[in-house]
């Protein structure tokens, strides 16, 4: 069962209109890139992000009152997948934190005055947001977080050490989920700001990443003063504020088409490989992985369809999509150790040895898909107990 | 028989390497950028361990070596795995291996002593006979003869004096069969060598190319198929040292998770605590257990054959055969080992801020050395298939 199966007439027009979008907007260049998972500029990400705000395609998640598309369940699916096979600039919540959280938590909390002040910005990409969440001492339990905003006249001053900031040394803006009160529950004291990263008393260290790129930070705040009209929500209540707006998200963290992207990498690699001189024992065994991994790509691709048709139906997503990231993203490095071996193939003396160390580094950013956004372990637990209830 | 188990004598040499490393590496150096590592730090312990006699271990006394066995060179390559250390012993070991298997002659002696002095530029996928340059000549007896065609070096030291080359002989239609050692000066005007990338585990890398270049007939340390076993033997020899080197990586890495599962606090709790992560560790362990136990009982029968024939008789095919099936499965297990690390570490694995990315680069790329895993099982199914010997 694909996704076509799903799709209306309109829905058929609308994925033309899509692919006739990401043609005009995304080079060669950098669509290239994309699939071979080499950095991009800021600006590439800015100007990409400009054409879908052109378009209004930029914020879809939004209320229609602020700039959103009011888009079925399916048509949002059906989006997000087009630009990932058009090999688009991540428009995912570590590169685009404003549209995506941002600018839906302050549609649903903001105040009036704050959507005034910064939804225009980030509609129109023009303001750069990163999320302020993780500390050295809470990852995957972030409630744990212990940056502290204490009160001050006119507002708050804040104190803390982020980490794993994605993309904070582009940031104009950072969400930073803060602790403004204690409570024998960790999640409630909790409150979502809006820092200046410009501010003074914030500072911003790189973080290399073990493939060695730069997209991690460490932002250190140092008694940074946050004016009471950028806390976003009501205080002590930032724990929940995202939570609910992100689930639809879940349906694409399976990432069918990035998984096809690469697997149509390896395919290309394999008919390479066909018209020169490596072995045909070596050849065979790789044709036989990749065959394995395109059949297990299939079955995702129907897992993920029936989610889509659940949710389009039930106006939900249920815990079940765990399944959704936790497959997806370990057939994506089943995927790249494939690729691994066909780009480090001693044959290919041809190749420069870059190709193989820029392929290895590309594979080693997707061992943090696995990690990022509710590691493997922690879908497992939802599963577990979400939907089998063992408790 | 484990590593543990070997004589008293051995056990004194394996600690006299670890606390080397211990004391002088022990991933503080690999912490620093790779080009401080090559030009100031890497250069100061390299003649250390010329000094120590490290870079001759497996030569006889009477050329200035140890006469050391194999399984003493692979507690050297095992500790230095330990170490996650950047030192080319592996590299430096098998031109010394290589050298030591051709016929007796002056170029040859002047040869090893570079070696012994850590002076000997070489590329080690060279040993995979792989779109090797060609060297042509009219006739055997006279000279010059002429090479063409590129090779890719992984390791120059800074005071190299002179570079191996393998070379495959003109006319010959098999990629092994005719092979020829080259021994050359480094940086000579008739060949030009150009920077080709920097390698995953930091190594530069660096490619010689050969326009009809001329050979003088004294510049061949052996040729034919005297060649061509010398090299079966040292690529052997280097899957071995490879082996033994994951295993020190493998056991250093899960040293590392398990004191990391037992003080990482999240949710209240030490991470080992839970079940999930529990298991990961389990299988760490595992892994690591498979792959020392299979090394150093691979490693006692190649001892002992040696013991029973003499260093310099050469391996039998099912020697080399063992040890295609031991890098196959100590690769399997080891590189599990530390995708389970990686995955336990959280975010802080896929930073460059922990030797545990460190330690996992390192591993890709020993996997790739000498033959992939998926290389290496196609070609063991071919020979299984067609009943012929291991080459």
């Amino acid at each position: 069962m694909s996704i076509e199966t799903l799709l209306t007439p309109d829905d058929l027009i609308f994925q033309d209109q899509v692919r006739v979008f990401c043609r005009e907007h995304v080079s060669p260049y950098t669509a290239e890139r994309v699939r071979t998972g080499q950095p991009l500029s800021k600006n590439d990400y800015v100007n990409w992000q400009r054409a879908l705000a052109t378009r209004g395609w930029l914020t879809p998640r939004w209320p229609r009152e602020y700039g959103g598309t009011e888009w079925s369940v399916v048509r949002h699916y059906l989006f997000e997948e087009e630009l990932a096979r058009a090999n688009a600039p991540p428009v995912s919540l570590t590169l685009a934190v404003g549209p995506r959280l941002v600018g839906p938590v302050l549609c649903e909390f903001g105040t009036a005055a704050q959507r005034a002040r910064m939804l225009p910005a980030i509609k129109d990409a023009t303001v750069w947001w990163c999320q302020g969440y993780s500390e050295t001492e809470a990852g995957s339990d972030l409630a744990q977080l212990r940056t502290r905003a204490t009160r001050v006249q006119g507002g708050w001053m804040v104190h803390g050490t982020k980490c794993w900031t994605s993309y904070a040394h582009w940031a104009d803006r950072m969400a930073c989920l803060v602790r403004t009160a204690d409570n024998a529950k960790p999640q409630i004291g909790l409150s979502l700001m809006a820092v200046d990263m410009q501010a003074p008393g914030v500072s911003v260290r790189p973080l290399l990443g073990a493939n060695g790129r730069h997209f991690f930070n460490e932002v250190r705040l140092e008694g940074v003063f946050v004016a009471e009209e950028d806390l976003i929500g009501p205080p002590d209540e930032g724990w929940g504020l995202a939570k609910t707006l992100l689930e639809h998200e879940r349906l694409n963290a399976a990432r069918v088409a990035e998984n096809r992207n690469q697997l149509d990498r390896a395919a290309q690699l394999l008919r390479d490989l066909n018209s020169s001189s490596v072995p045909e024992h070596v050849r065979s065994q790789l044709a036989y992985r990749l065959a394995e991994l395109d059949a297990d790509h299939q079955a995702l691709e129907a897992l993920v369809v029936a989610h889509v048709a659940h949710a389009a139906q039930e106006h939900s997503v249920g815990p079940s999509a765990s399944m959704l990231k936790l497959r997806g993203t370990e057939l994506l490095q089943s995927v790249m150790s494939l690729l691994n071996d066909m780009v480090a193939i001693p044959m290919r003396m041809d190749h420069k040895p870059d190709a193989f160390s820029d392929q290895a580094a590309y594979a080693f950013y997707v061992r943090g898909f696995t990690i990022a956004a509710g590691t493997s372990e922690i879908q497992r637990n939802v599963l577990a107990r979400q939907v089998l209830q063992l408790r | 028989m484990r590593i543990e188990d070997s004589p008293q004598t051995d056990q004194e040499l394996i600690s006299a390497f670890r606390r080397w490393f211990h004391d002088h590496v022990n991933f503080g150096l690999t912490a620093m950028a790779p080009s401080d590592v090559e030009t100031h730090s890497l250069t100061t312990w390299w003649q250390q361990i010329v000094s120590l006699g490290w870079t001759s271990l497996r030569l006889r006394e009477g050329m200035g070596g140890m006469q050391a066995n194999c399984s003493q060179l692979c507690s050297l390559m095992e500790a230095a795995g330990e170490a996650i250390s950047p030192m080319p012993l592996l590299e430096n070991s098998l031109v010394v291996e290589l050298l030591s298997a051709c016929p007796e002659s002056s170029i040859r002696d002047a040869a090893i002593t570079e070696a012994s002095l850590g002076q000997l530029a070489f590329g080690v996928q060279q040993l995979m006979c792989v779109k090797l340059p060609v060297l042509t000549s009219k006739a055997v007896a006279s000279g010059p003869w002429t090479l063409s065609g590129n090779i890719l070096l992984d390791f120059k030291p800074e005071k190299a004096t002179s570079v191996l080359v393998l070379a495959r002989m003109e006319g010959e239609e098999t990629t092994r069969r005719e092979t020829a050692l080259i021994h050359l000066p480094v940086d000579h005007a008739s060949y030009s060598q150009g920077y080709a990338g920097r390698r995953l585990d930091g190594r530069t890398l660096l490619e010689l190319t050969f326009e009809s270049t001329s050979i003088p007939r004294e510049a061949l340390v052996a040729h034919g198929s005297t060649g061509h076993d010398a090299i079966k033997r040292a690529l052997s020899m280097g899957r071995l040292m490879l082996c033994a080197e994951a295993c020190g990586i493998a056991r250093r890495v899960l040293e590392m998770t398990i004191e990391y599962l037992q003080n990482r606090l999240q949710f209240g709790q030490p991470l080992g605590k839970f079940q999930a992560l529990q298991h990961r560790a389990a299988d760490m362990l595992i892994g690591t257990t498979y792959a020392r136990d299979h090394t150093w009982e691979t490693v006692a029968n190649i001892c002992a054959y040696e013991a029973k024939v003499g260093p310099n008789t050469p391996w039998t095919s099912e020697m080399h055969r063992c040890v295609v099936k031991t890098k196959i499965e100590v690769m399997r297990n080891v590189t599990l080992v530390a995708k389970h690390a990686i995955q336990l570490y959280g975010g802080m694995g896929v930073s460059d801020e922990l030797p545990i990315s460190h330690a996992f680069r390192r591993m890709v790329v020993i996997e790739k050395l000498l033959g992939s895993r998926s290389y290496l099982l196609s070609k063991l199914a071919e020979v299984s298939n067609c009943g012929s010997t291991f080459a």
